[in-house]
This record gives structure tokens, sequence and C-alpha cells, in this order.
């Protein structure tokens, strides 16, 4: 007769962790690059990877070349693809910070989110760009500000599992908050290491 | 490649340019300042084509290799070039990517890296001279063709401690401060737990001194819960020894998931910045007694919500640094935990309560404190509640699995342990289960005690809990199935009186064991070898039951624990089973956890089941992150090739001169150990293993034969044989056996298995087979059978 629980507790049977991946494009402190992140965090936001790329120094002669889609280039092409590519845990969802890394939705099987707080910034859809999806999502706790996101999801039942996660996520910690956090773990990594200054 | 790929970037552009350039100056409008460092001669150039200006050349980004968040899983190793007196700790991949034209697509395949060694440098520190490691990079710069995936995955332990240290305060989401109405719990409590989480809610300062195995962990949890769903605090400081940190840091998952729970450890610098850094970013902070005297400065600056001590007996002596450390901490309300019986050292209890409730006390008091005015006063705030009071609600068995972590030089050791053994099973040839199960041996070995310092967290613990145990008046059984990690205990709990049963002792001796254990008050504590031990014996004295390492087969351990829980036993009966965390044993644990259903439906009766039998050849492999190397024909011809260890089939009856050179290179090429299982061993066999034991490799040779191989000449031979070997550090041991174990003879060392033929018939010219062979014996079972040879 052992089948009941010992009083020290005896591991009751976890459920799998979802993963959330989130990707970051911020400036270098001099603003003459651009410095991508990624992080990987479970449900409750706890980082479990987070990678940094070395800096990309667009030339002023790229600069002009590139013009507007610079920012596109190299979110996406340059540091999105790496960094999904290269983390070892694979989220179904990643959140981006840059509408310009959308794009990446098209290289790879996981769906990519956009998002942004109600009323900061203003979307603006270029007519050739592919129709996206928008929705407003409130935090099931009420603890935390609203979010709005955009992207593109592959069938309906990806779009309401991921939805569903997001808005468990969104319970247990800002979502726009970890953007800040890869933010301040970029900046004080470049105080202690010049390569990503 | 067309001609004009080799044109520079600048070049390249400078065609495109020099129509617009002309044009510009048609219009008389000066061209842009940043043209005008170009070199003039690349805008004399042909025209690129469109693709050539599409893809303009912008170096791609490196992934940074050394900023694991999380110990990476095991899946490949880099080979670094070994350099004297340091270590590689780690490889920070940086940039890279070369396109040697605006046309080719930017390459991926070369890696340039930084190499960070850890270096060690002397050190003065309060007068006294000490090593300390030093983390340096590497002025070589190396190029190596790598893959993403290696480069990206990293050599296990090849982080670096202080990006990862620096980093993950910043990455922690802030301590979340609304808590849902509900609170879900994994499990129901006991009615007596949930009396205590109401109990401890109520009081600010409170002493919950319930017996050992009471659940005081999972209560201290629960109330800390609640008052943060009732917004009555936000964080919470654990002090405890360092043996059960895992182990709160797993109940907290368990048992308040939604709680960020942060371990204070590492260099004291870093301690000081976390202290800081986690304030108002964990729930929980966790720290060991040590750190909190070292860091009693930082530590004092947090106001705590609660500060929780477990086994709180420790800060009995007011005067120990330890003591006055935790008084100085900032804590709304203080918690003790002790299943230590204190009420009637008056003494210890002022002591405590100088930390539970300052001011107490006060006065002549604290000097002479009478045990019935301690009691007194002590009353509102003390919860005890003794097994006995609560037998009706428990089990009549309850089983626990502890997790602890190895310390600094015991994970050294395993690593480097896991790590050369990972390596030879990737790179060695013929490679099989056996070498597997080998390396998982040695690997538990080393999780049980460091090999060269012989430091054991999981021996802390159990000094811990016998301390416990004992002053409960309570015996206990200790469970290994090493005897050697017995020895090492034995010395450890003299205080105890420790009895040893193994399978070296006679009938007689293990009956008088048994009978002291039983019925002696003095010996609290039985060290039992888990084979030898694990059936027939009646041990009802002890309640209490520690699996200081964990067996393949769970039904092999249930049958040793009945020692104690059966008839006859009219108490709870608590079972512990140890498992270091983060290393083989974990691993083991997850993979039988996960197929616990086959014991259940397969392996349901007592007969012992080797690991082979309940794990696939894939699974074990698995367990390193590899995966078995099918034999092809090819390696089968390769394999047999006569006059060679290794060769399926090494001694020939044609070349009985040779049989012998080979049976050396058999010894010679043994590792770690030498077991030599012949019904017939002869003493000329001796002299072999004199001449050819390498003692930088080998540290234990053990012979098996039958009695009346022991002869008069063989005993002298042998006693000089010891003597030598003592000198070279290898321990000799010859036991003998009657029984019918196996008609074949076997050499075995930790590397390998050969089926030998007799060892006499080889040095007579005899006919003799022998093979190397991928069914390793059961030595272990026959040796546990085996006596002493006398």
């Amino acid at each position: 007769m052992t089948g009941e629980r010992s009083p020290e507790g005896a591991k009751p049977g976890a459920s799998p962790v979802q993963l959330l991946g989130f990707l970051a494009l911020q400036q270098t402190g001099d603003s003459a690059g651009y410095i991508g992140s990624a992080m990987v965090t479970d449900q409750r936001g706890y980082p479990l990877e987070f990678r940094v790329l070395t800096p990309v120094k667009p030339t002023p002669m790229q600069k002009i070349l590139f013009g507007a889609g610079l920012e596109r280039y190299v979110g996406a092409e340059l540091c999105g693809k790496q960094l999904v590519r290269g983390i070892q845990r694979k989220p179904r969802l990643f959140l981006v910070d840059r509408r310009e890394q959308l794009s990446l939705g098209m290289e790879f099987s996981q769906v990519f989110l956009w998002l942004r707080r109600p009323g900061e910034q203003v979307a603006v859809r270029a007519a050739e760009e592919p129709r996206r999806e928008e929705g407003r999502l409130e935090a099931a706790a009420g603890g935390f500000q609203a979010v709005v996101w955009e992207g593109v999801f592959d069938s309906e039942n990806t779009k309401r599992d991921l939805l569903s996660l997001l808005s468990e996520c969104s319970g247990n910690f800002d979502l726009m908050e970890a953007f800040k956090r890869m933010r301040a773990a970029v900046e004080l990594l470049a105080k202690n290491d010049a390569r990503y200054g | 490649m067309p001609a004009t790929a080799k044109q520079s970037p600048a070049s390249a552009l400078g065609s495109g340019l020099r129509g617009w350039l002309q044009r510009q100056a048609a219009r008389r409008i000066a061209p842009p300042e940043f043209l005008a460092t170009l070199d003039p001669l690349d805008l004399t150039l042909e025209t690129p084509t469109l693709t050539e200006v599409l893809d303009v050349g912008m170096s791609r980004p490196a992934m940074s290799g050394d900023l694991w968040l999380t110990r990476p899983e095991i899946t490949s190793y880099d080979v670094t070039m070994p350099m004297p007196e340091q270590e590689v700790i780690g490889c920070s991949l940086a940039a890279v990517a070369v396109s040697e034209n605006l046309a080719g697509g930017l390459s991926s395949g070369k890696v340039d890296g930084t190499l960070f060694f850890q270096a060690r440098k002397e050190e003065e520190q309060n007068g006294r001279k000490r090593t300390v490691p030093v983390v340096t990079p590497s002025q070589r710069r190396e190029t190596q063709s790598v893959s993403r995936e290696r480069a990206s995955a990293g050599p296990p332990g090849a982080l670096l401690p202080n990006l990862f240290e620096l980093l993950l305060p910043v990455l922690l989401p802030p301590a979340k401060t609304e808590f849902g109405q509900e609170l879900l719990l994994p499990e129901e409590l006991y009615p007596f737990q949930a009396y205590g989480v109401k109990w401890l809610v109520d009081h600010d300062a409170a002493l919950l001194a319930d017996d050992m195995g009471l659940g005081k962990t999972i209560q201290a949890i629960i109330a800390f819960r609640l008052l943060l769903q009732q917004a009555k605090g936000l964080q919470c400081l654990v002090v405890c020894p360092k043996s059960v940190v895992s182990s709160w840091r797993r109940h907290f998952a368990d048992w308040a998931p939604d709680l960020q729970v942060v371990t204070i450890r590492g260099a004291k610098q870093t301690r000081d910045s976390h202290w800081a850094a986690y304030n108002g970013k964990a729930h929980v902070i966790l720290a060991n007694y040590e750190i909190v005297r070292n860091d009693a400065d930082s530590a004092k600056t947090i106001p705590f919500a609660v500060v929780i001590v477990d086994e709180i007996q420790k800060i009995k002596n007011p005067g120990t640094e330890t003591t006055q450390a935790i008084r100085r901490l900032n804590g709304v309300r203080r918690w003790g935990l002790s299943g230590t019986p204190l009420e009637n050292r008056p003494e210890d209890v002022v002591s405590i309560f100088g930390f539970i409730k300052p001011g107490l006390f006060r006065g002549e008091e604290l000097r002479v404190a009478h045990p019935v005015m301690v009691r007194q006063r002590i009353e509102p705030y003390m919860l005890r509640r003794r097994k006995a009071d609560v037998l009706k609600e428990l089990p009549p068995k309850v089983k626990d699995v502890r997790y602890v972590e190895l310390e600094e030089v015991q994970r050294r050791s395993y690593d480097e342990a896991e790590r050369t053994g990972r390596i030879e099973l990737e790179t060695g040839e013929n490679v099989t289960v056996q070498h597997v199960l080998a390396l998982i041996t040695r690997l538990k070995q080393i999780c049980n005690f460091d090999p060269s310092t012989a430091d054991s967290v999981k021996l802390e613990w159990l000094k811990d809990h016998l301390e416990t145990a004992v002053e409960e008046d309570s015996k206990v059984l200790v469970f290994s199935q090493f005897v050697q990690t017995l020895d090492k205990i034995e010395p450890q709990v003299s205080d105890y009186a420790p009895l040893k049963y193994t399978g070296q002792l006679s009938t007689g001796q293990r009956d008088q064991i048994e009978q002291a254990f039983q019925e002696d008050a003095k010996n609290k504590v039985m060290l039992v070898s888990l084979r030898a031990g694990g059936m027939g014996l009646t041990l009802t004295a002890a309640n209490y039951v520690v699996h200081f390492d964990s067996w393949w087969n769970p039904a092999v351990m249930t049958q040793a624990e009945d020692r104690t829980h059966r008839i006859g036993q009219d108490k709870t009966v608590f079972v512990t089973t140890l498992v270091a965390e983060d290393t083989i044993e974990e691993r083991i644990q997850r993979l039988l956890d996960r197929k616990r259903h086959l014991f259940d439906r397969v392996i349901d009766d007592l007969s012992d089941t080797g690991l082979q039998k309940v794990l696939s050849e894939e699974e074990l492999f698995g367990l390193f992150g590899l995966k078995p190397r099918r034999v092809t024909r090819q390696d089968e011809r390769s394999r047999v090739t006569p006059s060679q260890p290794g060769a399926a089939h090494v001694f020939r009856p044609e070349e009985p001169f040779s049989n012998v050179v080979r049976l050396r290179e058999i010894l010679r090429s043994c590792e770690d150990y030498i077991w030599w299982a012949d019904p017939h061993f002869g003493a000329r066999a001796l002299e072999e293993l004199a001449v050819v034991v390498d003692p930088s490799k080998i540290r234990e040779i053990r012979i098996l034969s039958r009695s009346d191989q022991f002869t008069e000449r063989a005993k002298s031979d042998f006693q000089r044989l010891c003597q030598e070997m003592a000198r070279k550090g290898i321990a000799v041991e010859w036991r003998t056996t009657d029984k019918s174990i196996s008609h074949d003879r076997y050499i075995v060392g930790a590397n390998q298995a050969y089926n030998v033929p007799p060892v006499n018939a080889i040095f007579q010219g005899a006919y003799g087979e022998g093979l190397r062979t991928t069914n390793r014996p059961p030595f272990e079972e026959w040796w546990e059978l085996a006596q002493p040879a006398r």
C-alpha cells in the first residue's frame, strides 16, 4: 500500500512546456548599426535561451542603396533568418518587434506575429503587401496593458491554438516587456563586450 | 563564375555610378561627399550586371556561441586544441561570412572564433595564497570548418559563467504581483498539513518543528503563496543547507509553479550583484547558509516579506558568524523549520528564537535558560507534530526522491569523466552497449563520491538526515549497489555506530549483524549492499530507508525497502532515493519514469533485470546523445583480425607462444580495472599481473576463483603482489566461491570484456580459444556471492 502521496510531495506529472519566441532588432549605441537578438521563453516568460548577433553596420553607400528596405533586409534576411535557424529550442510562434520581420513567415514553418501597443504605431500597408490579419489581445488576468498583433496564420486551427497560447502567456507576463528585457540585456552585454558596442 | 565577379564591391558599384556622376556633373551638381572618398579608379570599370548591384555585400552577423542561458543538451563536442595548464571553457564565434564578390552568396561555412581559456593564477586572499580561475580570450585566432549545429551547440560546460550570470537577472520578467483567487495545488494536502499552512500564515514568528518527513517544506511554500495572494508581501528568502537547495527548487516548481524562484550562487562579485539584481525580480530567493554568512552585508539590505530558515537548529550556537548573519536579515515574517526535537534544549531554543522572535528572551534569560520557562515562552510560536500524532493520516510507506546538486569539485570530475567517456564512445572501435554500461557505472560512482577528493553532496545530505533521525530515536538503513560507496560512508557516520552488511560476510557474521541492529540501541545505522542485503533480512528496527544510488529495477529497490516495511513494523516507513541533479542519474530516472508502465506490466516480479533489458540500445546510447553504430560487413571483416586484442578470436591453438603475448596485451589494454574470473585461476597468472599492470590506468584488480585454487603458494604470492600493488596505488582482492557461477572465464575492464581460455592452459601451450565479447558477464553479481580468499 504505497500508492499515496508522500507528505514531502512526490512530483506530479508536469505538463509539457509551451515555448514562445521573441525576435528583436535594435540599433547599436552609436546608431551606426543593428543588433538582432532572440529569446525563447516558457509560458511564464522565463528565459530559456537567448541569442545575440554581432552588429551589422551598413556603410553609407549601403544605406543609400537599400533605402527604405534596409531595416527589412537587416532585420529579416540577415538577422531574423540566422536567429530562427540558430536557436535550439524551436517555438511554434515568434513575436517580433518590427513589422519588417513578418516576412520571415514566408521562409519558416513557424508563425510570426508583430506586436505593438494599441495606438503606439500606425500600421501603413503597401499595396503589394500580403493580406495579414490583426487583432487585439487583452491580458487574461487583466493585469497588463492590451497589445495588438498582426500576422498570417496557415490555418484556422493554428490560429486558434496560438492565440490561445498567447492569451495564456499574456496573463502571466507583459508580452511587450519581454522586448524591453532583450534590449536591456544587449545594452548590458555591450558594456561588457566591445563586439556588441 | 563570370569574370566580373572578381571585381571588388567598390569597383562594381563604381561602374554603375559612373554614368550617374557624369550626368550630375553635366548639371553642375557636386557629388555627395562620401563619394569623394571612393578610389577614382573604381569608377572607371565596366557596368556591373543587375544581379551584382542587388546583392550588396553586408556581412552576415555571427551567432553568439557563448550566451546560453541553460546548459545545452549534450549533442556534440568540439574538440579543441589543448593548451598547457589551460582549459578551454567556451568558444565565442565572431564575425565571419566572407563574400569574395558581390554576386556570390554570403557563405557561412567557416567560423572564425575566439577561444576562451580558463587559466589559473595564484592570488593572496586574507593572507593566504589561493589558486583562482581566470577567464581569458586566447591570443590565437582559430579558424575551423564546423557545421552550424556543432558551432551553436558548443561543448557541455562551455558556458561563460560570467556572461550567463550577468544576463540572467536582466532577462527575467519582473515578479508578478497579481494572483488569481484560486490556489491550485497538484495534490491534496493532508489535514495536518492544511492546519500547518494556516498556522504559518497566522504567525509572523513561527517555528514549524514537525517530525522529519511530514512535509514542512510544502507547508511553508503554500503558506507563502497564500501571503502573496493576499498581497501581504512579494519576496521570500529561503536559507537552507547546501544539500537541499535543489530539493527546495523542485518543490517550488511543483507546488508553486507560478512563482519566480532564483538561487544565489557563483563567485562573490557575481553574488553581490545578484542580491541587488534579483530584488523585485524574483518571488523567492534561495541561498545556502554559507552564502548568507559570506554575503551578510548584501543580503541584509533587501526587505523580505518572509525569511524561511530551514534546518534552523544550525543556528543554535549564538556565537557563530552564521547565526549572526541570519539574525541580521531583514524579514517581516520569520519562520524556522526543523525536524529536530528542540523543546528539551533551552539554550538552543533561546538562540534560535533570537532570529525568529528577537526580544523574546532578555538579559538574564539569555544566559540562564530554564526549560520550563523557555517552553512556556515559545509555546505560542511553535508547532510540532510527531509522526505518532498523525499516524492515522499517513500511509504505511511513503517514498520521496531527493535531488541533490553536485558541488564544484564533484561537478568538474563528473563533467570531465562524461566528456572523455562520451568521446571514447563516439570515436572508439567496436563500441557496444557494454561500453555504455561501463561508462554509466563509472559516472554513477562519481555521483556518489568525487574520485579524487571524496567530496560527496549525497553524504552531506545523509549526515543531516541521520542527525535528525537519530534525534527522533529512529534507525536508518542505507542501501548502495557499490560496496566501495559503503566503505566510504562508514567512517563518516562513525558517531552512529554503523554496521555494514555486504557479500563479504560469512553467514554467521550476517546473522550477528542483523541481530545487533535489531536489538542494540547504539547501532543507529546499517549500511547495506543492495545485492547482499536486499532479500531475506528483517530489519524492522529502522523506519527510515535511504537509497544512496538507484538500481535499474525498482522491484529490487522495493524488495530492499521491505526489509523494514514488514510484519513487526508499527511506524510509517520513509524511503528516500537520492539522485544527483543534471547527471546520468537524473537522465536514467527520467527515462525509467517514462517506462514505468513497462515495469508494472513486465517486470513486476522480484527477479533482477539488467538495464539493457529495460532500455533499448538506442535509449542507452541516447543517454549520451549518441546513436548506436551499426556494424557493417566491412567492420566485421576488419574486426576479425587474428593476433590483435579486439579481434573476434584472439587465441589460436596453433600459436601457443603468441597466446601468452596476447594475454598480456589484453591485460595491458584494460582500463580502470581488471576483473578476472577463472574457476581455475593459477598463481602463475599473478606474475603476469605484476609485470603487465599499468598503475596510470588501473586502480583495482579483482580475482575470482574456486576456493581450492587459493593454495598456500598462491596465498604467499598473492600477499606479496598485494604489497607491491599497494605501493603503486592499486587495490587487489581475491575472492573465492564454490557455487557454480559460470563455466567460462573472463577478463573484464571498464572498456572491454574478453572470454579467455583457462589461464593454465595458455601457459602450458594447450588448446585454447578466446574472443572479445559483447556479452559482459555479471561479474559484480558473482563478486557479491563470493567470500574473501583465506
